[in-house]
This record gives structure tokens, C-alpha cells and sequence, in this order.
């Protein structure tokens, strides 16, 4: 027994030993090149990692490339699904071990690092590599802190109504261009069996889609700024009729039933098959209706009955803590990710870009008419223009109006007082 | 004498299993349905209908597609690392908590049983500094050893209960018989302590399978990343493959079946033995 033990703790120690040796599990890559706060720099080679989200399947092949066109830089890319980045990312700043780029979104999301001073100031390298020219400004703009430009924008994102043509042509209905026009709409798709909006309430995102649509119809574009600003009231006239009238929707049943628990993937599954009439979504539709199995063409997009649509973009930030030729590396390898070429080899797979000069895929047709109309006006999306805390309280406020917890006046209070701790604690801080 | 059960009384205990048993069975079997739906089928008829027409090669495809050969591969070498050494830890620790008679054995306990109390969330920052200063992020010894760490406290929770309930007479025995201390361990401990240690591995081995928040932030290689985060593959930010996913968790609960079956026989006794005295 002794002798089998022994034998038993000996393979154990081996077994360790092996795990520890093929701890870089089988890659070739270069030692200690982690998660570190600078790229591994050796005599002739730069390692840049990079950490992408886990849909971004494009920059696979666009790392492949790129590590056999530069041999003294190679990109190393770890991907991670949109929530576990956000906790990566967070737990990397807090213990100082960010990688050298990162993937991230603009405003109120991507703030916290620049703010925090965990982002190299990008103004200069954007000035002298003219990124106007390159890039969409209004998604340059977007990653701009304090007039510090703080990420390579990759996608600039719109986002409006969709509608099903099944559905419309079902009910004899065409593309509203009255606010009255799309709420009689609703009433008749209601009215026909069908459930009008397709939104899901988890994570609030979703229904904040239909809620910033609706202020910007009630307040109109500048006070709409000014509450994205904080420079405004949220205890107006116009919130409290925005969230009275997403309480009358509520009550009418023009949301799927259960939608305030509803996940967004879920609440848009009910779109494709043409349960639900509208939704209220983004550039990157198209993919998603092809890869469920239906056909795009089956789908069409009007402008909410608004002068502006929601945008936002998603960049790569770039650590503040690399060596000058790391940095140089690392500006080089996000500048090619984002680039037009990349984007042109990549298009079906690689969402909307913010490259400018870039062509777009037949399979993607609703893209162009949605940046179209952003063109013609956009805003911030919400959770992006708003800071963080105040988000949540909109979310909150969102629910309980739904639950019937809060009525419209208690939530506009209760946004204007987030507002107002937010720059209470801001200015004191 | 035996008493007799009433056969209405048979009949309505069985009923009630079978009750409960489809009660547990109904999610499980929904999630073969799906996995076994093309995507328009699932999103044009209720989830709970059998599939239209079976998609067996949704499951190849999610093992292709999904890497999952890869995933389990690099769980299963965690895991069989982990599980081993930490329990032969655990062990050693519960023999000398209840058999080397030293001041302060119960304080030590107590000071172990703290780690269970500790939110794992609360260690994130610090272990990903340590780690990083010791070159250990993205490594199996670094996942492994923050794993060990974490499940030393319930193993010598579990073990040191059931060896408590092994009469100190037999160690007198053996002493008598010229068995040393590292002896009595090997010899008369461990094999009197199989259904704990069975108990134990059933337990260890499925935490550490599934375990999902520690592996998402050490391990950042994708040819290195474990089942439950590769299984994320399957989800993007804005939609979700799910005849693809559901059809990933089926194969990747597997390895948890197999182990389960393998041990099932100590299971009961070894969890009744481990909470006595």
C-alpha cells in the first residue's frame, strides 16, 4: 500500500511538473508574455497583446497576417465574451496589468481608463498619422477625453428601428414617418395578434433604446443633450412624459410578455420569425437575421420619428504604460486592425467600421441606409453619453416604472437626484 | 419484525419520484431539445416541442466550431491535477488536525475554515498582482495553485469530520504493530477514509469542471482557456447560437457523469460519515 502511494504522490508531483511545462498550452509563445503591462520586448521582437471581445472573429486572420508581414512584432489576441471584459479589464487596471490594447466603448464606458490616466494620450500620433482622414470623426470623437484622443476607433455604431416586412405587409402597413403614425402602428400590430416591440429589459440596455428615443421626441435634441450633459433638470415635464409614456406601452402590452426579465438576445429571437413587429437595434442586425437562419432582405429599417439617431463606436485603448518602441508597435498594430484594408478583407464578419473609404458587403444591406441616417443627426446612446451610476439609476428607473413600483414623476425624481449626487461627489472629488 | 408498507403507500412513494425525478429531468431534457433544433425551428415553435427534424451534427459542429476538444482537454489537466494533490493536502492537514495530539489544533481549524468565508470576488486583484509578479498568469501551476487554495478549507472540513469518527484504538493497534506515523496514514487512515475521499473528488472535481470566474481572469490564452469560458464562444454581444451551446453543455457535462457514476457507490456514506462529531 505504502509502495502504491508513494507511486500515487510521485505521478501526482510529475503530473505537476508536465502542467507547469506546458503552461503556455502548446502555442509558441514568447516567455512571460502575458497580460503584463508592456509588451515583451526582446533584441528583435515586440509582443503585443491585444484583448478582443470573442465576436471580433475577423482579427484572427488579421493577426495572422499581420505577424507574417512584420517579423519583429507579433500580436498575441485573447478574447473574452462582453461581460467577462468588462470584469477582466477592471481587475487589470486595479492591479496594474493591463495589456498593452484593448477593446472598449466610448464614452461613459471607456472614460474610466482614460480619466484614470491608464491610456496613452493618442492626440499627437492622431495628428501626425491624419486620422480624420481614416477614421469617421464622429467615432474619434467618441474616445476623446478632456481633448485627449484615447483609442483607435474600430466600429461606429448606429442604431434605429428595424421592422419586420412580414409583419407589415401582413397588416398593410408601411415605414411610419409621423410619431403618431408609428403609435397607431403599434395599436394595430397589437390589435392584429402580433406583439408590437421586441425589447427585453435585462441589463436594461435594451428598453434604454426605446427610452432615449422617446426623450428625444418629448424634450427635442438640445434639452436631450443638456440631460446627457447633466446640465439639465432631469425633473422635467419631458422625462416624466417620456417614462409615462413607456408605463402606457407597458400597460398596453406592447412588450413581450415578461420583458422586464426578458435577456435581449432572447427578445430579438422573437423578431426574426416575425412573432414581434419591431425592434430597435443596430449596423450589425443583418449578421445576427442571417446567422439565425432567416433572410435579411425579409427586414427593413425607418428612421424613429426623430431628427437623430443613436450612435456609438468601440475602440481600442492603448496602455499607458509601454515603452516608446512598444507604444510605436502597439499604435502600429491597432492602426492596421482598423485599417480599410482590413476592413475590406474582412467585411461580412467585421460589424461597422469607423475606417472611412471602405466597401460595404451585399450581405449587409440595411448597414449604409442606418449610417445614412445617423449622418443626418445622431446623439450619444444613452449609456455611453450618461456616467455609469446614473445609467444604473436609469435602468432602475426603467423596471420599477414597469413594475409599477415608481410612477413617471417618482422616476424623473429619482434620475435628477442620481444626476445631482453624481456631481455633488465629482465636484468634491 | 419487519413492518409491513401498505401497498397504496408503495405505490404513492414511487409516484412521488417519479414526480420529483421529471421535475429535475424537465430542464435537461428541454436543453437536449434545443440542442437538437436547427435555429429557425427554435425560434418558430415553443421551446418545450420535440425538434422538427433531429440535428445530431449540431453537436459536431459545436465541437468543432467550439474548440471543445481543446477546452476539455485543458479542464481535464486542471482538474486531474488539482483534485489529486489537493485532496492528498487536505488529508494530511485532517490527520494532523484530529490524530497529532499539538496545543491550538482547534484554533488551527478554525483558521483554516476562514478561507471558506473569504469572497473569491474580494481576491481577484491581489492574486492577479501576485500572479503577475510571479510570472504565473496564464499558467496551469498559477490557476491550479488558486485553486488549491480555495478548496483546502471545505476538503479539510469534509475529511476531518470523517476521520474523527475512526476509533483511536485502531491507531493504537497499529502502533502496537510498528507502524509509524506516516504509516498509520497511508495504512490505516486513508484506505478507512474512501468514501469521504470519494465523496470529496465527486465534489472537487465538479467545482473545479465548472468553475467559471477565476478561469475567465487568469487565463487569458484562448488555447489555454477552460470548458465553461470556452463555452462563452457560442454568445456574442448582441445574439447567441443557442442549438450550438445547449448542444456544448450536453458534451461538456460528460466528464462530471462519468466521475459521478465512478463514485456514486461512497457518495451517501462518505457525506453522512463527514459531518458526524
Amino acid at each position: 500500500m505504502t509502495k502504491r502511494w508513494q507511486a500515487f504522490v510521485g505521478l501526482l508531483m510529475i503530473a505537476l511538473i508536465a502542467a507547469g511545462c506546458s503552461s503556455s498550452g502548446g502555442t509558441n509563445s514568447e516567455a512571460g508574455s502575458t497580460s503584463g503591462t508592456s509588451g515583451t520586448s526582446s533584441a528583435k521582437k515586440i509582443t503585443v497583446s491585444v484583448w478582443a471581445l470573442q465576436e471580433h472573429t475577423w482579427i484572427d486572420g488579421a493577426a495572422a497576417d499581420f505577424n507574417a508581414a512584420n517579423p519583429d512584432i507579433q500580436i498575441e489576441v485573447s478574447k473574452y465574451a462582453v461581460d467577462p471584459m468588462k470584469e477582466a479589464l477592471k481587475v487589470a487596471a486595479n492591479s496594474g496589468t493591463l495589456p498593452n490594447m484593448w477593446s472598449t466603448w466610448g464614452g461613459s464606458l471607456g472614460s474610466f481608463y482614460a480619466e484614470n490616466g491608464l491610456t496613452a494620450d493618442l492626440t499627437q500620433i492622431a495628428k501626425d498619422h491624419n486620422w480624420p482622414s481614416l477614421y469617421n470623426q464622429a467615432a474619434i470623437d467618441m474616445g476623446t477625453y478632456n481633448g485627449k484622443v484615447s483609442g483607435i476607433p474600430y466600429h461606429l455604431n448606429a442604431v434605429d428601428m428595424w421592422y419586420s416586412k412580414t409583419v407589415y405587409d401582413k397588416l398593410k402597413l408601411t415605414a411610419p414617418s409621423t410619431f403618431e403614425e408609428l403609435e397607431a402602428q403599434l395599436q394595430a400590430m397589437k390589435d392584429g395578434g402580433i406583439t408590437p416591440l421586441s425589447l427585453g429589459g435585462k441589463n436594461g440596455w435594451h428598453v434604454m433604446r426605446l427610452t432615449e428615443q422617446l426623450l428625444e421626441h418629448f424634450a427635442g435634441p438640445e434639452l436631450h443633450d443638456k440631460l446627457n450633459n447633466l446640465t439639465a433638470s432631469w425633473n422635467d415635464p419631458a422625462v416624466v412624459q417620456t417614462f409615462a409614456k413607456l408605463k402606457e406601452y407597458n400597460d398596453k402590452g406592447y412588450f413581450p410578455k415578461g420583458y422586464v426579465a426578458l435577456d435581449p438576445t432572447e427578445a430579438v429571437n422573437l423578431f426574426y420569425p416575425g412573432t414581434t413587429g419591431l425592434d430597435i437595434d443596430g449596423t450589425w442586425l443583418d449578421g445576427n437575421i442571417a446567422a439565425a437562419g432567416f433572410n435579411v432582405n425579409d427586414f427593413g429599417v425607418f428612421k424613429f420619428p426623430t431628427g437623430r439617431s443613436s450612435v456609438f463606436a468601440e475602440m481600442f485603448q492603448v496602455s499607458a504604460d509601454l515603452d516608446q518602441a512598444t507604444l510605436e508597435a502597439t499604435i502600429k498594430v491597432g492602426e492596421y486592425l482598423t485599417s480599410a484594408e482590413v476592413v475590406n478583407k474582412y467585411i461580412d464578419s467585421y460589424g461597422t467600421p469607423a475606417a472611412l473609404n471602405v466597401t460595404y458587403s451585399e450581405n449587409t444591406p440595411h448597414l449604409k441606409p442606418l449610417l445614412d441616417m445617423a449622418t443626418k443627426g445622431s446623439f450619444l446612446i444613452t449609456d455611453q453619453a450618461l456616467p455609469q451610476e446614473v445609467v444604473q439609476k436609469l435602468f432602475e428607473a426603467q423596471d420599477k416604472v414597469a413594475l409599477k413600483e415608481w410612477t413617471p414623476e417618482q422616476a424623473a425624481e429619482g434620475m435628477e437626484k442620481a444626476a445631482a449626487d453624481y456631481k455633488a461627489k465629482n465636484k468634491t472629488s | 419484525m419487519e413492518q409491513r408498507v401498505h401497498p397504496i403507500s408503495k405505490a404513492l412513494k414511487y409516484v412521488l419520484i417519479v414526480v420529483l425525478a421529471a421535475i429535475f429531468l424537465l430542464p435537461v431534457l428541454f436543453i437536449a431539445f434545443t440542442a437538437l433544433k436547427s435555429s429557425s425551428d427554435l425560434l418558430t415553435r415553443p421551446f418545450y416541442m420535440f425538434p422538427e427534424k433531429l440535428q445530431w451534427h449540431n453537436f459536431v459542429q459545436a465541437w468543432e466550431q467550439g474548440r471543445m476538444s481543446m477546452y476539455m482537454k485543458n479542464t481535464a489537466l486542471i482538474a486531474l491535477v488539482k483534485v489529486p494533490l489537493g485532496i492528498l493536502i487536505e488529508a494530511l492537514a485532517a490527520f494532523a488536525l484530529t490524530r497529532l495530539a499539538f496545543k491550538g489544533s482547534e484554533w488551527l481549524f478554525a483558521l483554516f475554515l476562514i478561507g471558506m468565508m473569504v469572497p473569491m470576488q474580494a481576491t481577484l486583484v491581489p492574486l492577479n498582482m501576485i500572479l503577475n509578479k510571479l510570472g504565473l498568469v496564464d499558467t496551469y501551476p498559477g490557476i491550479i495553485l488558486i485553486y488549491l487554495g480555495f478548496g483546502i478549507p471545505f476538503g479539510i472540513l469534509i475529511l476531518r469530520g470523517f476521520f474523527r469518527t475512526i476509533p483511536k484504538e485502531i491507531d493504537e493497534a497499529a502502533l502496537i504493530d510498528g507502524c509509524g506515523v506516516m504509516g498509520k496514514f497511508f495504512k490505516i487512515i486513508i484506505p478507512l477514509s474512501m468514501p469521504a475521499i470519494a465523496t470529496l473528488f465527486i465534489f472537487d472535481f465538479m467545482a473545479t469542471w465548472n468553475e467559471f470566474l477565476l478561469a475567465q481572469i487568469f487565463i487569458t490564452k484562448d488555447s489555454m482557456r477552460t470548458i465553461t469560458t470556452g463555452l462563452l464562444a457560442f454568445r456574442g454581444q448582441y445574439s447567441a447560437n443557442y442549438p450550438l451551446m445547449n448542444a456544448g453543455v450536453l458534451i461538456s457535462v460528460v466528464p462530471v457523469l462519468i466521475v459521478y457514476v465512478a463514485f456514486q457507490k461512497y457518495f451517501v456514506s462518505g457525506l453522512a460519515g463527514s459531518v458526524k462529531g
